[in-house]
Parts: structure tokens; C-alpha cells; sequence
């Protein structure tokens, strides 16, 4: 392995914040690469592999896909396996281990995409203190936000049985979690991405981030984002369509009735303007 | 996870015994899959990969072959990955992941094979215990041994071809000494190590050994296949002899011989006119004699 740190970009953000397009849009790029939600792989891969199913984004069985079978190969030969469970859980004992075993992965990764920069969607925040300290990493943080009224619209949709309050109380709970461990990244390694940004001036939304990661930013890649380039990327459904089209979605506009508003603004209100969304 | 015990092969034998030949054509039947010496693999994937280089038995890369890819990535799915420095660690506390290792090791080959028994040629006696003691194979033994000639022979070619071409220049005194102290030292290795083997052999229940002869196999390779095929419970008549190499896909570890095309299968008795007088007089003075005739031979 080689003493090199890995340029490695994470991005938080909560669920239901556009981070599988982000991943789809960056990985896009030649020199970026992004498996979608890294920390997932442990929960998702070997389960996958004893059962042989479930796709990958590229429309095979994840057993079958090319790419996963060399990025495992490649860990494998640097050392390391996939445990059912978290790639970052390394009790302390272990603790180098584990930030062996995910620089292992990542210059997996990276060798058999060709790539310079790896980009993790996993969007936990707990991740983001664990990775700034792995010495094998040179690690960029990209912030995607998203109006709270659309993530709590969102989640409302997904879960119609709960309780607005609840689910707002959930939103405010992360949102807090997440700024709390982004106080801690340098703010020159810090960048902050508006989903309605990125949804309604795509281009000019992916400059801003390539700069951010120091590669070539004059790239247009969000024609044929999906279909122009080979996707691996673990995360949401729209992986699995082939559905091109950036559309920014603010249907909590018609699906949040007034009630439900005015709840959320007396709660969370000043924390969503914080994040630059006015009431 | 009480499955079925894997149905796993282990070659025994000292080094030059023929372990990379039989592999070959024990890896051509159908229902076996073989690596070769899979105690050796920690020496060829972790270079092979960060340097892309080092050839795999089919003519790839191991970092290019698809074979080598997918069942490394099958066993990074069960959990595990190469340890450079100790893939087979049986000390006690690791006993239980390096007996779970090999399993998914095995298992990742079976499954990108598609066939069922497993056969390793990494030919350590001291590897049988531990193996034996691992709750997830079944495990059998072929014992392949050769004429204690024809090893010594070939390891002291291997071990110093300087020494055995020293004979080109004349006899000087100091060069015969060098010889001789090194076919001492040569000699009483191999006598060691053929001490080792017999105790590990007369350890083993007999049911799970079958003991071959190098030479009783490269002159009769297909009968003597079909022995081991009965002996490991695969099915008869499904070996290939006549082009083992070409006509079967092979992802083995072992001596060059993995990477030639040759694929005649002949008796290598070159110790008979390489072999010096004064090294066969040694042979006989450290006891070699006595020992090669308790394996059958006859020191004509």
C-alpha cells in the first residue's frame, strides 16, 4: 500500500437530500469515483453474495458485476475481507485495522476505476470524525442540504403513519447532529451544496464541487450522467432506472398542508433559515 | 453452520516430488478444482497485485486473470482477505479464524469452479495436523514420494547450481570440499525431512491416505489417475491426460512447469547421469540408502 494519502470526499446530508444523484453526477466525472454509500458495503455485499442477488447499478446481480468482483479481489489481496456489519466499527483494540482495511478499500476502488479522487455518499455524520482522523486520508467534505420542508415531506411519505411531529422532532434531532460534526472540519475543506442548487443549475452546481476537489472543472457531464458512464453505486432507487432528467423535487409544496407547516416553523424554523431557507 | 464437511485433497510430499504434475492433472477432472500450493499464494497475490505482475498458470496476471478476481473477491465476501505474512497462522489463538479462513477460502474456489472437492498441493507434512483438526473439511491425503535420488538431485540444483557446475573447472581441492560439504548438508536435509514425512504418515488413518509413487505416475499416468480418482470418490474415466494442460482452464501455484506448454508427461531420472559418485557415496554413508529402500527402492 502505497504512503500517498487518498484524496477521499464525503458527503453528509440526511436521507432524502439527493445524495444518489450527487454520487450518479459525480462519479460521472473521469477523475472522481463513487460507490454511492461506502459504509454500506459490509451490510450490503456479502449478504448479496451468498444470496446472489440484488443489482448493482449497472444491472447485474452484484455477484455477477465485473467491477465488484475486482474491487473485492483487489481488498482481498491488500488483506482484508467484508464482515456483515460496518467497515468503520473497529472497536479501539482494532482501530488500526480498521483504517487499514478502509484505505484497502478505497485504493481498491480507485485502482480498478482508474480514478484519482473517491467519493462517499454514506452521508452519516458519525463518519465524518473517523475519517479526518485516518491517517491514510486527505479528506474534503461536502455538505448537501435540503430544505427541511422537503425532507420532512419526504419522510412523511415514506412513513404516513407517523406523527408530523415526530418526524419533525427526527429532522431537527439529525440536522443538529450533523452540523455538530461538521464544526469540527476545517472550514477550507468544507464545502456547503444546496440540493435545490444542484437540481436547478446542475453545471454550475458540479463546478463549484470539482474546483472544491481540485479536478479538471470544465467537464459537462450531466448529459448522459447515467447513461454515458458505468455506475456502481449503492444508495436509493433511482439507481436502478434509467431516468436522466434533473428535476428538483418540491412536491412537500402541495403534499405539507398548512398545519403541518406552521408546526415546522414554530419548531424548526430557525434552524432551516440558518441553513439559508426562509420561511 | 453445520453444513457438510468440504471434501478437501492435501498432496504430501518433499519438494520435487511431482506435486505441480499431478495437480494439473488432478485440476483436469471435472468434479476436482486445485490451485496448487495454496500456502504459497501469500507469495504471489499481494505482489501480483500492487505490481500487476507475475503470471497465474493461464497466462494472465493473477491481477488480470478473471479466475483469480472472482474467487478473490468471493472470499473477501466471506470475510477475509490475504495475510502477507501468515495466510495459514494454526497457532492456537487463530486456530479458529485460519480454520474459517481456509473454509471460505475453498469455498470462494468451489464456487467460481462450480465442481466440489478441493485439492491442495501445498505438500507440508507439518500442514496435515491442523488440517485434519478443521471442523469444516474432509479431509484425505495422497502421499506422493520419489527416489531420494532423484530430490537430492534436483535440490542441489535448486539449492546452489553454482555448486553442481563447479565440476566444469577442474578439481581443485577447495572446490571438491564445497561440493561435498554441500551435498552433506543437502543429504541430511532431505533425510530430516523424510523422517518428518514418515512420522506424519504413520500418524494418518490409513483409510484417508492413498501413497503414489512419482514414477509409478509419470509412466502410467492414466491408470494411476484413476486410482486417485477412486481413492478421492469422483467419478471414473472423466481424467484427461493426453492434453491435461491445453484442453482444461488451470489457475495453479507451483514450479515452472505451470507456465511451459509442455505437456508430455515423462520419467525425469536425470540424477542417473547427473548425480556424482562421491554425492551417491554420501547418500549412502548418511543412511540414504536404508531410508530410499523402506519407501521401496531398491538402489540399483
Amino acid at each position: 500500500m502505497s504512503d500517498r494519502k487518498i484524496p477521499y470526499a464525503y458527503v453528509t446530508g440526511l436521507s432524502h437530500s439527493g445524495s444518489t444523484l450527487l454520487a450518479f453526477l459525480l462519479n460521472a466525472h473521469p477523475e472522481l469515483v463513487s460507490i454511492g454509500e461506502a459504509a454500506r458495503v459490509g451490510e450490503i455485499l456479502p449478504h448479496r453474495w451468498s444470496t446472489r442477488q440484488d443489482r448493482c447499478s449497472c444491472g447485474k446481480a452484484f455477484y455477477y458485476c465485473e467491477f465488484w468482483n475486482r474491487v473485492l479481489a483487489g481488498l482481498a489481496a491488500r488483506g482484508f475481507g467484508l464482515r456483515e456489519g460496518d467497515p468503520f466499527d473497529a472497536p479501539d483494540s482494532r482501530r488500526a485495522y480498521g483504517l487499514r482495511k478502509w484505505q484497502a478499500f478505497t485504493e481498491a476502488v480507485l485502482d480498478v476505476s482508474g480514478a484519482g479522487v473517491f467519493v462517499d455518499t454514506s452521508k452519516v455524520p458519525g463518519y465524518v470524525a473517523p475519517l479526518r482522523a485516518n491517517p491514510f486520508l486527505d479528506l474534503k467534505v461536502i455538505s448537501l442540504v435540503r430544505d427541511g420542508r422537503g425532507v420532512v415531506g419526504s419522510w412523511l411519505k415514506r412513513l404516513p403513519d407517523a406523527r408530523p411531529e415526530v418526524v419533525i422532532e427526527t429532522w431537527i434531532s439529525q440536522e443538529n447532529e450533523r452540523s455538530a460534526a461538521l464544526r469540527s472540519v476545517d472550514p477550507e475543506r468544507l464545502l456547503v451544496v444546496r440540493y435545490e442548487d444542484l437540481c436547478r443549475e446542475p453545471d454550475r452546481t458540479l463546478v463549484n464541487i470539482f474546483t472544491h476537489l481540485l479536478v479538471e472543472p470544465a467537464v459537462d457531464i450531466t448529459a448522459g450522467y447515467k447513461s454515458g458512464v458505468e455506475h456502481h453505486v449503492i444508495g436509493n432507487q433511482m439507481r436502478l432506472t434509467n431516468d436522466e432528467a434533473i428535476v428538483l423535487d418540491e412536491k412537500w409544496r402541495r403534499d405539507l398542508d398548512q398545519r403541518i407547516l406552521d408546526r415546522f416553523n414554530l419548531m424548526g424554523g430557525d434552524l432551516n433559515a440558518r441553513n439559508g431557507y426562509a420561511g | 453452520m453445520q453444513a457438510e464437511k468440504i471434501p478437501y485433497v492435501f498432496i504430501m510430499g518433499l519438494a520435487h516430488c511431482g506435486s505441480t504434475l499431478l495437480t494439473f492433472l488432478v485440476n483436469a477432472h471435472p468434479e476436482i478444482a486445485s490451485v496448487g500450493e495454496i500456502e504459497r499464494l501469500r507469495l504471489f497475490i499481494p505482489d501480483s497485485w500492487s505490481r500487476k505482475t507475475d503470471g497465474c498458470s493461464c497466462g494472465r496476471s493473477f491481477y488480470a486473470c478473471p479466475f483469480w478476481n472472482r474467487a478473490l473477491a468471493g472470499f473477501a465476501a466471506r470475510g477475509h482477505g490475504f495475510d502477507k505474512i501468515d495466510y495459514f497462522n494454526y497457532t492456537p489463538p487463530q486456530k479458529q479464524i485460519a480454520d474459517e479462513k481456509l473454509k471460505a477460502f475453498v469455498e470462494a474456489v468451489l464456487d467460481v469452479t462450480g465442481k466440489r472437492v478441493f485439492l491442495d498441493a501445498s505438500k507440508q507434512p507439518a500442514l496435515i495436523e491442523p488440517l485434519f483438526a478443521n471442523p469444516y473439511l474432509d479431509v484425505r491425503v495422497i502421499n506422493l514420494y520419489r527416489d531420494a535420488r532423484a530430490s537430492i538431485n534436483a535440490w542441489l540444483k535448486d539449492l546452489n547450481p553454482e555448486a553442481s557446475h563447479l565440476s566444469a573447472r577442474a578439481n581443485r581441492l577447495e572446490n571438491v570440499l564445497f561440493r561435498t560439504f554441500h551435498a552433506w548438508r543437502v543429504i541430511r536435509s532431505w533425510r530430516q525431512k523424510e523422517r518428518e514425512r514418515q512420522a506424519v504418515l504413520a500418524s494418518l488413518p490409513v483409510e484417508r491416505v492413498l501413497s503414489v509413487k512419482y514414477e509409478t505416475l509419470a509412466a502410467a499416468p492414466r491408470e494411476t489417475m484413476e486410482k486417485i480418482f477412486a481413492f478421492l470418490g469422483v467419478e471414473a474415466g472423466q481424467g484427461t491426460v493426453e492434453g491435461f494442460k491445453s484442453s482444461v482452464e488451470h489457475h495453479i501455484i507451483g514450479n515452472p512447469m505451470r507456465i511451459s506448454g509442455q505437456e508430455r508427461i515423462v520419467v525425469d531420472e536425470s540424477w542417473r547421469t547427473e548425480m556424482q559418485a562421491n554425492t551417491l557415496h554420501l547418500f549412502r554413508l548418511l543412511g540414504g540408502e536404508r531410508l530410499n529402500r523402506e519407501m521401496g527402492y531398491d538402489n540399483d
